[in-house]
């Protein structure tokens, strides 16, 4: 019962490899474009914001944008949990489990209605 | 087993002191690929903040982010992070993954080779999506 959530790790483990994936193909060029290029003006900057106006409103864009967001969430999740076993935090496995896929799952609910409001 | 303490050779502490990372660059390294996640995970979230903005006044937030240094600078943090981390984790691939093509295991290097072009990809496409208004008009 104590590490109960540890007998659906295989679900934990499958979404942050998936968002391993998606961090590491899709973001990098993403933080480039939105992060750096467009606020710096390297690219033009009232044109390209307003594509990406078109582009976050567009359905497949949001469905696209919802596992961008997401995945990464649970990639962080996985990844912390064990960043803090690996710094020396043993206690409190479960309430660490709880809070870090506890936060990817708010994130994930968050995104869902930002996306759906826009 | 079941039941007992299991022995344990002596050169195998169970718990390591906290500072271990920090005896061996390459322990050092990994744990900043570990920390690479909170820098992807801080940034989707920025975003995800960002995008009601860039829906509804899209020149308000290419104003607003051209004035905030903070989220440049973070950006930058989170790009060289992001790197470090897709690298890592597309070269790593030929060793996670086991793929055999008949009876013959297909090398790593074929592998790690399939999800860098992968990579570069993705980034083409996404890229040239994002700068469509640059190069298509």
């Amino acid at each position: 019962m104590r590490y109960k959530i540890d007998t659906i790790e295989p679900l934990w483990w499958g979404l942050f490899a998936a968002g391993g994936g998606v961090v590491g193909l899709f973001l990098p060029i993403i933080i480039l474009i939105v992060g750096l290029a467009t606020p710096l003006g390297i690219v033009p900057r009232d044109r390209t914001a307003e594509w990406l106006q078109i582009l976050v409103t567009n359905p497949i864009v949001k469905l696209f944008l919802l596992v961008l967001i997401s995945l990464p969430l649970f990639h962080w999740a996985h990844r912390f949990r064990y960043f803090l076993f690996d710094l020396g935090l043993h206690g409190a496995r479960m309430p660490l489990a709880v809070l870090c896929y506890g936060a990817a799952i708010v994130g994930t609910i968050y995104a869902m209605l930002t996306l759906v409001r826009i | 087993m079941h039941g007992q303490a299991a022995s344990r050779p002596a050169g195998y502490p169970s718990r390591m002191p906290a500072d271990w990372w920090l005896k061996n660059p390459r322990y050092f390294l990994y744990m900043l690929r570990e920390l690479s996640a909170v820098f992807a995970a801080l940034w989707v979230v920025l975003f995800l903040l960002q995008i009601p903005q860039i829906a509804a006044d899209p020149r308000g937030w290419a104003s607003s982010v051209s004035q905030s240094p903070g989220w440049i600078l973070f950006s930058l943090i989170s790009l060289l992070f992001v790197l470090y981390h897709a690298w890592t984790f597309f070269t790593a691939t030929g060793t996670a993954v086991y793929v055999r093509i008949g009876k013959r295991a297909t090398p790593a290097g074929a592998i790690n080779g399939a999800t860098l072009g992968a990579w570069a990809g993705a980034t083409i496409v996404i890229g040239a999506i994002l700068l469509y208004p640059v190069f298509g008009r």
